[in-house]
């Protein structure tokens, strides 16, 4: 028994080390294309980009840089275009980090949209996107935001069982590997490459795009544009009733680890700013509210108040119903920059 | 939990090490331990369906004490009668409700009566068909007196839901499986280590072959007057590797599983694709389930003796029942009617006992009779697959239909047309020929990494190779085709 154990001990062993030799030769592994092409632009450019946008579509479809840098003034930023579609909480708290710390850029400025750090689920949830960042450090930050959410025990204790598998499987490459091996020997696409180069990193949508599911969502706003004035409406009812009737319950884990964030980058002369971008569902309102208002006001922007951004929820300034085609993303990157202008 | 699952390599080595070294000393808490483990294992799937098992448990247990120790034949019968209605009923409620409803009511409406049934929205419990089946051949043997009722609950629930043949089989027979409930258990080195062998064959079958082929299978399957000719060829002999490889895999890894707990379980495949004609394919192919429909079907009604009226009768009851098994749907049904219509002129001509053996058993290769018999058996094998594999009967014909009008010869432009990469099945067709050589190789043994007898140093380079090929293509869950029976 002991050496059928030992045995098998050491198969594993060996056979988890041969594993490791893909990630150790990589640079930090970004597990989509799009955030994978976007951090190696920024690690082969001899640019010194020294501001960052990160969140998801809504940045990555809604600012751009070239136009922040022209509105913010000669030669006082450098901006690029972080956003990745679809990226959640614990990818973009893992892109802050790493842009704080990376040796290539002067970072000075990074905005985010506003994040928060629930367990992946949904499609992506067991796919190399929603695993490859699940390391011990963001486990841990996605259990203790879960733990502070108000689910029922039932919900936590599923939430629970699927983070574990979740790290588990980061920790063992499992569903990862593939990937890693794949990339290890294609690199990143050229195409790619050049096309991070010119637009910034920016991304708009156009009417005439070619893109089927841009088109596909497009037309779905244009069979049914009420979607617009419900989205309207969720968002004034979060950011305009009186909050002790909607009694929103504040998560206070997530508001200290950004607080936290703000500090790590104030340690090395980096003002993270947190923003609230227009569109979103009024769920995700009622969970990022109560925190942005516990935020310090210099590092925080809320543009999606239909009070005063109702613009963006117009149809003229969109593109679909979550976000805002090319006129609305020169509006709200103009936004940004007032805002910003106010608590500078 | 499913095998190829990272919480089944966390949940094996747990219950291996509690079984081995905790529960060592005593039958009783080892067969506790299954039990638990055994539904913690259902229950990862759907907790709520835990109830069925027990309810069968509790119900069989009984029964089947009852039926023992009664002499009153018609009072034996009449419990008998309660337990195939109870497991059947239930299976018959999960599996085949809406089948019926619809069916009925399309009759109706074809016959010009307006018919408008509900339906129920059901969810199948997993392996539902492999655990009635099993409970239900305990108890016919209990009634015919072949077996023993247990006495031992603690093995009898055990028996009815041992982890690592619960979901998809092999049915197991009491006569061979509750005894080894009953048996002290001794660490066998070579048992583990072979066991461990043919869990690595199965997960490479299950996990290289079967999940690889399934995008072809899925894509080209989907609307088969979109491919060429050779690409639904392509796709027709995919799906029989995809189903072997997903069903005999799974069989593998279980029997694997089940030898390092000391159990042995039944041999449910042996090569059926190295068969020569289709009775030898069905000795070969899902034994278990052969065994149970000619045990408990074929037999009783009187099997190959009689009229020649009556031999076809009972070969077309055990081939439909059988691939009503499979499924609610008139496909499976088809399936089965054209497989006993393969077998028919063979058991008519009396020759379908004819290749018992082992296929070139003292050659290395077969005689160009027996390779042609293989690939027309083979051939008419994949035929009958598009009928299991389609949706509907008309799917399965105009996949036919399509394959051999040869309208166009493409095959890669097709492919991309598809979505389907060329690399991707480059590489898979390299997996099927290791597989096929290995397993013709080893086609005297029972799984395709036995007896490996040579330097060790290059029989672990072997384990490597297979293991990280298997973590290469490990993706995101993929279930078995099997659970859905």
């Amino acid at each position: 028994m002991k050496k059928f154990c030992l045995k098998l001990l050491i198969f594993f062993a060996v056979l988890f080390a041969i594993m490791q030799i893909p990630r150790m030769l990589l640079p930090t592994f970004w597990g989509n294309d799009i955030f994978d092409s976007k951090f190696a632009y920024l690690d082969n450019t001899e640019n010194r980009h020294d501001t960052f946008f990160i969140g998801t579509s809504r940045i990555n479809n809604h600012i751009n840089p070239i136009f922040f840098d022209k509105l913010m003034g000669k030669n006082s930023t450098y901006s690029f275009n972080l956003g990745c579609p679809g990226s959640v909480g614990l990818e973009k708290r893992m892109a802050i980090k790493e842009i704080i710390n990376s040796p290539h850029h002067d970072t000075k400025l990074v905005f985010v949209e506003l994040p928060h750090f629930a367990v992946p689920h949904g499609r992506n949830a067991n796919t190399t996107r929603g695993l490859y960042f699940y390391n011990l450090q963001n486990w841990i930050c996605s259990l203790r935001f879960e733990f502070n959410e108000h689910g029922t025990f039932l919900n936590k204790f599923y939430m629970f069982k699927n983070s574990l598998s979740f790290l588990l499987k980061n920790i063992t490459h499992y569903n990862l590997f593939k990937d890693e091996v794949l990339r290890l020997k294609n690199g990143t696409s050229k195409n790619r490459l050049e096309n991070q180069t010119k637009k910034l990193g920016f991304h708009a949508l156009l009417e005439g795009t070619s893109n089927k599911g841009e088109l596909k969502r497009r037309q779905e706003l244009l069979n049914d544009t009420t979607i617009l004035d419900k989205r309207f409406k969720g968002a004034n009812r979060v950011f305009n009733t009186n909050p002790e009737k909607l009694k929103l319950k504040e998560n206070t884990f997530l508001t200290q680890e950004l607080n936290n964030l703000i500090e790590y980058g104030e340690k090395n002369s980096v003002r993270v700013v947190y923003l609230l971008l227009p569109k979103s569902a009024e769920i995700n309102y009622e969970v990022a509210y109560p925190t942005f208002l516990n935020l310090p006001e210099k590092n925080r922007i809320n543009l999606a108040d239909p009070e005063k951004y109702g613009d963006f929820y117009k149809l003229e300034y969109s593109f679909d119903r979550a976000h805002l085609n090319k006129k609305g993303a020169n509006l709200l990157t103009k936004a940004i920059v007032e805002e910003y202008k106010e608590i500078m | 939990m499913i095998f190829n699952s990272l919480e089944y390599f966390l949940f094996l080595p747990i219950v291996f090490v509690l079984f081995w070294f905790v529960c060592k000393k005593s039958i009783r808490w080892q067969n506790v331990l299954l039990i638990f483990a055994s539904y913690f294992f259902y229950g990862w799937w759907d907790w709520r369906f835990l109830g069925l098992i027990i309810l069968s448990s509790i119900l069989d247990y009984t029964l089947g004490v009852q039926i023992d120790s009664s002499d009153n034949e018609k009072k034996r019968k009449g419990l008998l009668w309660v337990s195939i209605l109870v497991n059947l009923g239930i299976l018959g409620f999960f599996k085949y409700f809406n089948f019926f409803v619809d069916s009925t009511e399309t009759m109706l409406n074809n016959l010009g009566m307006q018919a408008d049934f509900f339906t129920l929205n059901i969810l199948l419990p997993v392996g539902i068909s492999f655990y009635t089946f099993q409970t239900l051949s305990y108890t016919i043997d209990v009634y015919r007196r072949e077996i023993k009722a247990s006495r031992d609950p603690l093995a009898f629930f055990a028996y009815v839901a041992f982890f690592p043949q619960l979901v998809a089989g092999p049915i197991e027979r009491a006569k061979n499986f509750i005894p080894q409930f009953s048996k002290e258990k001794t660490f066998d080195y070579e048992e583990a280590s072979d066991g461990l062998r043919q869990m690595l064959w199965g997960f490479f079958k299950k996990v290289v072959i079967a999940d690889s082929c399934s995008p072809f299978v899925d894509q080209i399957f989907a609307d088969p007057s979109a491919s060429s000719s050779p690409v639904l060829m392509i796709g027709a002999v995919l799906f029989a590797f995809q189903i072997y490889g997903d069903f005999s895999g799974y069989t593998d890894i279980a029997l694997g599983t089940a030898r390092l707990f000391g159990f042995n379980l039944m041999r449910n495949f042996a090569y059926p694709y190295f068969s020569r004609d289709i009775a030898e394919f069905w000795r070969r192919w899902h034994i278990s389930l052969s065994s149970w429909f000619k045990d408990y079907l074929y037999f009783p009604l009187g099997g190959s003796r009689g009229s020649q009226a009556l031999k076809v009768r009972n070969t077309f009851a055990i081939f439909l029942v059988s691939g009503f098994w499979h499924g609610a749907n008139w496909t499976f049904i088809f399936w089965g009617g054209l497989n006993a219509l393969y077998f028919l002129p063979s058991l008519l001509m009396k020759t379908n006992r004819k290749n018992i053996g082992i296929v070139a058993a003292d050659r290395m290769l077969p005689s160009f009779r027996e390779f042609y018999q293989i690939i027309t058996t083979f051939f008419l094998t994949c035929i009958a697959w598009i009928f299991f594999r389609a949706t509907s009967i008309t799917h399965g014909f105009n996949y036919i239909i399509e394959m051999f009008s040869f309208k166009s010869l493409a095959i890669l432009s097709n492919l991309k047309m598809l979505k389907l990469k060329a690399n991707d099945l480059y590489t898979l067709f390299f997996f099927i020929v290791v597989l096929i050589i290995i397993e013709w190789i080893q086609r005297k043994y029972q799984h395709g990494l036995e007896r490996m007898n040579f330097a060790a140093p290059l029989r672990w380079l072997v384990y490597f190779i297979l293991a990280i090929v298997i973590m290469y293509h490990i993706g995101e869950k993929s279930e078995f085709i099997y659970f859905q029976f």
